[in-house]
């Protein structure tokens, strides 16, 4: 995904003037087609991250699309007040795209996690949260919402579906009493293929969600991959009391281990084996 | 004959601020004259950011005593669906540019705007007030870096300088700790307005990044409120609001 994000950028700013690229220090060689073709509408503006954000702000606010990106900690949690003040309170939209999800750099230690962006954001319901899984469907959700006048946070993480699923959609819709919800990359649809479970995905949280489908299942597993149960949050909103529901996620705490994610996630119990063993303990 | 206008401007502020039990007074009364001048003479050209969004009543007041809300308006300040609360909502009026409030905002939104305005060739400038605490923030800094490297000589900073560092860290030798910034630096006195005019001409005719440091008092006009920290954040009672209109001679 974050291979194909400097093409998607260069296409279409190539097509759309009014998009400008703000990016804090990180992946700049693969930019370099965009420095060279467009220099004024790309800037590195270093690690002042919080500076970048108002400073997209300004720029937002005189009719031009920002895009805003760097690595997810350095982003979401040292310049929140900006995403919250300079975008969400002034009603500006803006497209921050952050690089390094949870512990998607888990050799790199705590201070290059993050695994509360989506809890954190999903505070605010004028976030459109995506979460692609392929970077065909990440370039699909980017290309169709950028200019939607909203502000939208695009979550670049590890590849881990082969095809794109574009919409959030079901992917196994057979009547089974058991529902499965994947969100983003948490764990590949592949994995239920031989199991008798509906199968339901979800990249994108909006303010206005469809849930009416879970009325059908008496048992509801939810598995996201940050901190926070927002999906489970969300659904029960919708007053579905009587469903039962197993949120699935990492559990919030600090982490002081390393290793290669692989490692990390079965350390962390975030792994195929550990999800599908709390699956199946789940009556 | 302009100290009577802003005696009764100073007077409205005081009289809502007692209504409504609210209001940061002693910053609204610093930046007094600077905002007059500002609303008399150079906002219809320029594009203005008040940063320092706590003296959100001293920018009503001007608006209410230039005619561009009525009495009505002015006097619902921070009622439940007032336009005019805390601070400024840029989505109640468009002549708040961006909600400020937290302190070191409106200046990186300000060079972001300041960039865009360039990128278009539009050749307003950006007037952008700030208040002396916001350059304990860090972000005060990191616009001064961007708008020296992106050489953005379409904004005008002006700092209230109050003194407001009174109660925590120091700034010391500001102009000089500035001056790596711009070759042009005003320092003037904030109250008056015939040095305030000279200096905003003389940034709109310069082509560099100018700064104004406004040495101002904070709640000047009111004994009683003047450098008075606990008049930071109080709206008078009646009995204090009579004595402030004998003191304002109204």
């Amino acid at each position: 995904m974050r291979k194909v994000f400097p093409e998607i950028i260069e296409k279409l700013m190539s097509k759309d003037k009014k998009i400008f690229c703000l990016l804090g220090d990180i992946g700049i060689f693969s930019f370099r087609n965009i420095f060279k073709r467009f220099n004024n509408r790309i800037l590195n503006m270093s690690t002042m991250e919080q500076t970048m954000l108002g400073f997209g702000s300004g720029l937002s606010k005189a009719g031009f699309i920002p895009i805003i990106h760097s690595i997810t900690p350095f982003l979401i949690l040292r310049a929140l007040e900006q995403i919250k003040i300079d975008f969400v309170y002034n009603k500006l939209p803006c497209n921050i795209v952050s690089v390094g999800a949870s512990n998607d750099y888990s050799k790199l230690g705590t201070t290059h996690h993050c695994f509360e962006d989506i809890s954190i954001l999903s505070n605010y319901n004028d976030i459109n949260l995506f979460l692609p899984s392929n970077p065909n469907e990440f370039k699909h959700l980017f290309e169709k919402n950028y200019k939607n006048k909203s502000v939208n946070y695009f979550r670049i993480s590890g590849n881990v579906e082969k095809k794109p699923i574009n919409n959030n959609s079901f992917i196994i819709n057979k009547k089974n009493k058991k529902l499965i919800i994947i969100v983003g990359n948490s764990i590949s649809s592949e994995t239920f293929a031989d199991k008798k479970v509906d199968l339901y995905y979800i990249n994108s949280i909006k303010r206005k969600m469809n849930f009416n489908f879970i009325k059908r299942y008496k048992n509801v597993v939810i598995i996201e991959p940050y901190y926070g149960s927002i999906l489970e949050r969300k659904i029960r909103r919708n007053n579905f009391l009587n469903t039962k529901i197993l949120s699935i996620g990492y559990d919030e705490t600090i982490v002081h281990k390393y290793g290669t994610k692989l490692i990390q996630d079965k350390y962390l119990k975030f792994n195929k084996e550990n999800i599908l063993k709390r699956i199946n303990e789940f009556k | 004959m302009e100290n009577k206008k802003l005696n009764l401007i100073r007077f409205s502020i005081l009289e809502n601020c007692h209504l409504t039990k609210e209001g940061h007074i002693g910053s609204a009364f610093s930046i007094l004259e600077i905002l007059f001048l500002i609303f008399k003479k150079y906002i219809k050209n320029n594009f203005f950011i008040l940063s320092k969004g706590h003296a959100s009543i001293g920018m009503y007041a001007m608006m209410y005593y230039f005619k561009q809300i009525n009495k009505k308006t002015f006097f619902s300040f921070c009622k439940l669906d007032s336009k005019l609360g805390g601070h400024p909502d840029s989505t109640k009026l468009p002549i708040f540019s961006f909600s400020t409030g937290s302190l070191g905002h409106g200046l990186p939104n300000a060079v972001g705007y300041a960039y865009a305005l360039r990128q278009k060739k539009d050749k307003k400038r950006i007037i952008c007030l700030v208040g002396d605490q916001e350059l304990m923030e860090g972000t005060t800094w990191e616009s001064l870096h961007a708008i020296d490297n992106y050489k953005l000589h379409n904004l005008i900073l002006i700092i209230d300088r109050n003194k407001s560092d009174f109660r925590s860290i120091k700034f010391h030798n500001l102009k000089k700790k500035l001056s790596v910034f711009s070759n042009k630096i005003y320092e003037i006195n904030g109250h008056n307005i015939s040095s305030i005019d000279k200096a905003i001409k003389k940034c709109l005719k310069g082509k560099n990044f100018n700064i104004i440091i406004a040495n101002t008092v904070k709640g000047y006009g009111i004994k009683t409120i003047a450098n008075n920290p606990a008049w930071h954040h109080r709206a008078p009672t009646a009995q204090e609001l009579m004595k402030f209109k004998k003191e304002l001679k109204i």
